[in-house]
C-alpha cells in the first residue's frame, strides 16, 4: 500500500511540488522580508522653526538614535502634513519657536512629535525611537547645566536622576521581532501545504467509492490504507520541517532553547492532524476543487488566530475558540515556548495535550467517516457487484 | 466594436450563470468580511497584566507599585515575593512583565544615592512591551521627578523653578489618523484590499481555464482581453466597494476620504488584478493548478504588502519586486485616500504603477492567448509544435 501510493505520488509531480519546493519556497521569500530583522533608520521629517544652537544640537541627538534618521526638513506644519499623506515618511519632528530662550527662562517648551499610526509599525517604531532618546536628551541637557554650576559628572546623573530603571526585554533582548514571526510563519505555510496536499490526494481517492474499495483492500483494512495512503507525505511534510528548521536556527540564527524530544513529538502531532484536518476536509466534499477551496478558505486566515502579531489573550472569546481548530495554534505556542522563551517543560505539556487532544479528535472524526462510507458502499454496492458475478456465470 | 461588446456579454453572462465564479465573486467576501478580522476585533490593547516584586515595602515603593497600576496601560495583577515566582508566571502567560524593586529602594533615593528599579518585560509580542515599558517607565519618571523637585524646593527654590529644573522640556507624542491605535483600523483596511486581489485572480484565473467555460465568441486576443478586462470590472469594482466601505464601517474602521477619489482607486486596481489573472489563467491552464497557487499566494502576498513589516526595512530586490503585485500600490493608495484622507496628488505614484501593471498584464496576457491559440491550430493541423511543452513555467 505505501509502495503503491508513493508511485501514484511520483507520477503526480505537483503534488509532490506542492509539499516539498513549494513550502520552501514560501518559506525562503517570508523569511527575506525578514531578513534584516530589526528595523532600523525609518525616515522621519524635522520642523525646526527655532533654528537656536540649542534646537540644533536636539536635533542631532535625534538623528543619532538608531531607530530613526531625519530624511527631510520642511518648512512647515503643511509641508510636514503632505510629505506623511505621500508616505515619505511617517513622523514628523516639531521643535517650537524660542525653544532654547524658554528652556533656559524655565518656562518648559514643549517638542511635539507626529506619527501616522495608521501605519502603525513604522509609525511606532518611529515613535518609539524619538521616545526613547528625547528623555536622555531632557537628561543630558539637565545634567550639564548642573555640571555647569559646578558638579561632577555622577553627581549631576544622580541629581537628575534618583531612580534608574534598567530594562529588559524577556526572551528577547535584542527585541528583534522577526525571531517570532518566522517562527510561527513556518508553521503556517506547512500546515497550509501539508492540509491542501493530503486533502487533494485524498480527494482524488474519494471521488469515486470504487478508488476507496480498491485502497481499502490493497491496505487489508481501514488503518493499514489509512496509514500506507498518508505516511508518504507525513515523510515529505518532516523533511520540508527539517529544512526550514536547519535554515531557520542555522543560517538565520533563531534562539534553540529547549527540549528536544518535545518539539519534535509536538511537530510530528502537528503534520499529523494537518493531514488529518486535510483528509477529513476532503471525505466530507469529495470533488477536489470545492475541497481545497473549504480548506483554502478555513486555513489560509489561521495566521491572525495564532497569537503572534497580538496576543491571544487579548482577542474575543470567538477568536479564542475558534483558535482551537488551527493545528498551528497550539504548535506555535509550544514551539515559541520550547525554542525562543525557553520555557520548563511542565509549562508545555499543558499545550502538548492540547495538541494531541486535536489529533484524537480529528482522528476519530475521520475513521467515523470512513465506516460510514464503508456502510455505505456495502448497502449499495451489494446490488451491483451480484449482478456482475450472474452476468460472469 | 460589435466582437468586443459581444465578448464583454458573454464575459458577463459566465459571471453570473457559473456558481462557484459567482459565489467567488459576490458570495466569498462575505463569509470572509466575517470570519477574517475576529482575531484583530478587540481594537485597542489596554491593561496589560504586571506584577510587582517589592522587596523594600515603604512608603515610595508602594507609591511606584500605585503608579503602575493606575496608567492606562498596564495593571498590576498580582504581587509575589521573589523573582523565580515571576518568572514562572510570565513562562505561563499570566503576565506579561514585572517590576523588581529592591530592598533599601526608598533609602537609597532619599539619601542622595542613585536608585534602581528593574523592569522585565516579555519582548515576545512587540505592542505589549512597548505598552508596559512606557508605563512603567513613566511612573518611574514621575517619582524620580517628584523627588529631585522636592529636593530642589527643600534647598529654597519656588515649586514652579523647580519643576523647570527637574523637567526643563515637555514632550508631546501625537498619534495622527488612527487615534485609537486599534489595531483593527491598521489590519482590516489593508487585509481586505488583498482579500480583493486574492478573488480576482481566483475568479479570473478559473472563468478562464474551467473547461465548461471556453470562450463562446471568436475574437482576436486584443479584443478577447479588453472585453473580459471591462466585464470584469463590475466584480472588480463591486468587491473594492465592500472592502473599503462597507468591511470598514461594520467593524467601525474610520474612513474619512471622499468616494470620488477613492474610485479613481478601483479602477486600475482592478485592471491591474484581472489582467494578473489572465495571465495566471494562461500559463497555468489548468483550474486546479490556478486555484492550488492563489490558495498559496496569500500569505507572502500580505507580507510583502509592508502591512506587517515596513517595506523601508526589505531587503532591497524586494522592495523593487514588490512592486509588480497590484495589492502593494492599491493598499498603499486606498489606505492613504480612505484612512488618511490624503488627495489623489498625494498618491500619483502607486496610482501611476497600477495603471502600468495593468497595461503590462494586460499586454502580456493577450500575447499569451495569441500563442497558444497559435498552438491549438497547428495541433488541429496534425503538427505538434515542438515547443509546445517546454514553454510552460
Amino acid at each position: 500500500m505505501f509502495r503503491r501510493e508513493v508511485r501514484w505520488l511520483i507520477r503526480r509531480p505537483f503534488l509532490v511540488l506542492l509539499s516539498s519546493i513549494i513550502p520552501v519556497t514560501i518559506f525562503l521569500v517570508l523569511a527575506s522580508i525578514y531578513a534584516r530583522g530589526i528595523a532600523t533608520e525609518l525616515p522621519i521629517a524635522v520642523l525646526d522653526q527655532d533654528d537656536s544652537p540649542g534646537s540644533r544640537r536636539i536635533v542631532r541627538l535625534i538623528d543619532a538614535a538608531p531607530d530613526i534618521r531625519i530624511t527631510t526638513r520642511v518648512a512647515d506644519l503643511e509641508d510636514g502634513r503632505r510629505g506623511i499623506l505621500s508616505g515619505s515618511y511617517q513622523g514628523l519632528l516639531l521643535v517650537p519657536e524660542n525653544f532654547t530662550r524658554d528652556a533656559i527662562a524655565g518656562r518648559r517648551p514643549e517638542i511635539t512629535f507626529f506619527y501616522n499610526t495608521q501605519m502603525m509599525v513604522a509609525g511606532n517604531l518611529s515613535a518609539r525611537g524619538v521616545s526613547s532618546a528625547l528623555p536622555s536628551i531632557a537628561l543630558q541637557v539637565q545634567a550639564a547645566s548642573r555640571m555647569a554650576s559646578g558638579m561632577t559628572a555622577d553627581q549631576a546623573a544622580i541629581a537628575v536622576q534618583p531612580v534608574a530603571m534598567q530594562t529588559h526585554g524577556l526572551f528577547n533582548p535584542a527585541l528583534d521581532y522577526s525571531h517570532f514571526i518566522l517562527a510561527a510563519l513556518v508553521v503556517v505555510v506547512l500546515q497550509l501545504t501539508t492540509t491542501l496536499a493530503t486533502c487533494y490526494s485524498v480527494a482524488l481517492d474519494a471521488e469515486t467509492p470504487h478508488n476507496l474499495r480498491i485502497l481499502r483492500r490493497l491496505g487489508g483494512g481501514i488503518v493499514p490504507a489509512v496509514l500506507g495512503k498518508l505516511l508518504p507525505l507525513t515523510i515529505v511534510a518532516c523533511l520540508v520541517h527539517a529544512v526550514c528548521d536547519t535554515l531557520m536556527f542555522g543560517y538565520f540564527g533563531l534562539p534553540l532553547d529547549g527540549t528536544g524530544w518535545l518539539l519534535v513529538l509536538s511537530a510530528l502531532v502537528f503534520l499529523l492532524s494537518c493531514q488529518l484536518l486535510g483528509a477529513v476536509a476532503a471525505l466530507f466534499v469529495r470533488s477536489p476543487p470545492p475541497a481545497l477551496s473549504v480548506v483554502a478558505l478555513t486555513v489560509s486566515p489561521s495566521f491572525g488566530y495564532l497569537g503572534v502579531s497580538f496576543p491571544r489573550e487579548a482577542m474575543n472569546a470567538f477568536s479564542i475558540w475558534w483558535g482551537n481548530i488551527f493545528p498551528a495554534t497550539h504548535y506555535v505556542s509550544l514551539r515559541v515556548d520550547q525554542t525562543v522563551r525557553g520555557a520548563p517543560v511542565d509549562v508545555s505539556m499543558a499545550t502538548l495535550h492540547h495538541q494531541l487532544f486535536y489529533f484524537a479528535v480529528t482522528g476519530l472524526i475521520f475513521y467515523l467517516i470512513l465506516v460510514r462510507i464503508r456502510r455505505k458502499a456495502a448497502a449499495s454496492g451489494a446490488q451491483p457487484q451480484g449482478q456482475a458475478a450472474a452476468r460472469e456465470e | 466594436m460589435t466582437t468586443l461588446l459581444s465578448v464583454v456579454r458573454d464575459e458577463m453572462d459566465k459571471v453570473v450563470t457559473n456558481r462557484r465564479i459567482f459565489a467567488i465573486f459576490f458570495v466569498a467576501i462575505a463569509v470572509l468580511g466575517l470570519y477574517y478580522p475576529q482575531p484583530y476585533s478587540a481594537e485597542v490593547l489596554r491593561e496589560v497584566a504586571v506584577a510587582v516584586v517589592d522587596r523594600d515595602d515603604t512608603t515610595s515603593s508602594r507609591q511606584l507599585t500605585r503608579d503602575v497600576d493606575v496608567s492606562q496601560n498596564a495593571h498590576v495583577v498580582m504581587k509575589l515575593p521573589d523573582v523565580a515566582s515571576a518568572e514562572r508566571a510570565v513562562f505561563e502567560r499570566r503576565i506579561s512583565g514585572y517590576l523588581f524593586i529592591p530592598q533599601h529602594f526608598e533609602r537609597e533615593m532619599l539619601s542622595g544615592r542613585q536608585a534602581e528599579v528593574a523592569f522585565y518585560g516579555d519582548a515576545s509580542y512587540f505592542l505589549i512591551f512597548s505598552k508596559l515599558r512606557s508605563a512603567v517607565g513613566a511612573a518611574i519618571q514621575r517619582l524620580g521627578t517628584n523627588v529631585v523637585v522636592g529636593r530642589l524646593i527643600a534647598g529654597g527654590m519656588n515649586p514652579d523653578e523647580a519643576l523647570a529644573v527637574a523637567s526643563p522640556m515637555r514632550i508631546n507624542m501625537i498619534p495622527l489618523f488612527n487615534p485609537e491605535g486599534g489595531y483593527a483600523s491598521y489590519v482590516v483596511p489593508a487585509v481586505f484590499l488583498l482579500i480583493v486581489q486574492q478573488l480576482l485572480l481566483m475568479g479570473v484565473g478559473l472563468l478562464n481555464t474551467l473547461p465548461s467555460e471556453r470562450p463562446r465568441v471568436d475574437a482576436p486576443p486584443i479584443v478577447a482581453t479588453a472585453g473580459k478586462l471591462i466585464a470584469y470590472m463590475i466584480p472588480g469594482v463591486f468587491l473594492y466597494l465592500v472592502a473599503t466601505i462597507i468591511i470598514p464601517y461594520a467593524y467601525n474602521v474610520p474612513r474619512i476620504g471622499d468616494v470620488w477619489s477613492s474610485l479613481a482607486i478601483a479602477i486600475p486596481f482592478s485592471l491591474a488584478a484581472s489582467a494578473l489573472g489572465l495571465l495566471f489563467a494562461a500559463i497555468l491552464r489548468d483550474a486546479l493548478v490556478v486555484q492550488l497557487v492563489c490558495s498559496l499566494l496569500g500569505l507572502p502576498l500580505f507580507f510583502m504588502a509592508g502591512i506587517a513589516w515596513p517595506s523601508e526595512a526589505m531587503p532591497e530586490l524586494l522592495q523593487w519586486a514588490r512592486h509588480l503585485i497590484p495589492s502593494t500600490s492599491g493598499i498603499d493608495a486606498a489606505v492613504r485616500i480612505n484612512q488618511m484622507g490624503a488627495d489623489l496628488s498625494d498618491v500619483a505614484g502607486p496610482v501611476r504603477v497600477l495603471w502600468i501593471l495593468a497595461a503590462g498584464y494586460a499586454s502580456l496576457a493577450a500575447l499569451a492567448m495569441r500563442l497558444s491559440a497559435g498552438r491549438a491550430a497547428k495541433h488541429i493541423d496534425g503538427i505538434p509544435h515542438p515547443t509546445s511543452k517546454g514553454d510552460l513555467p
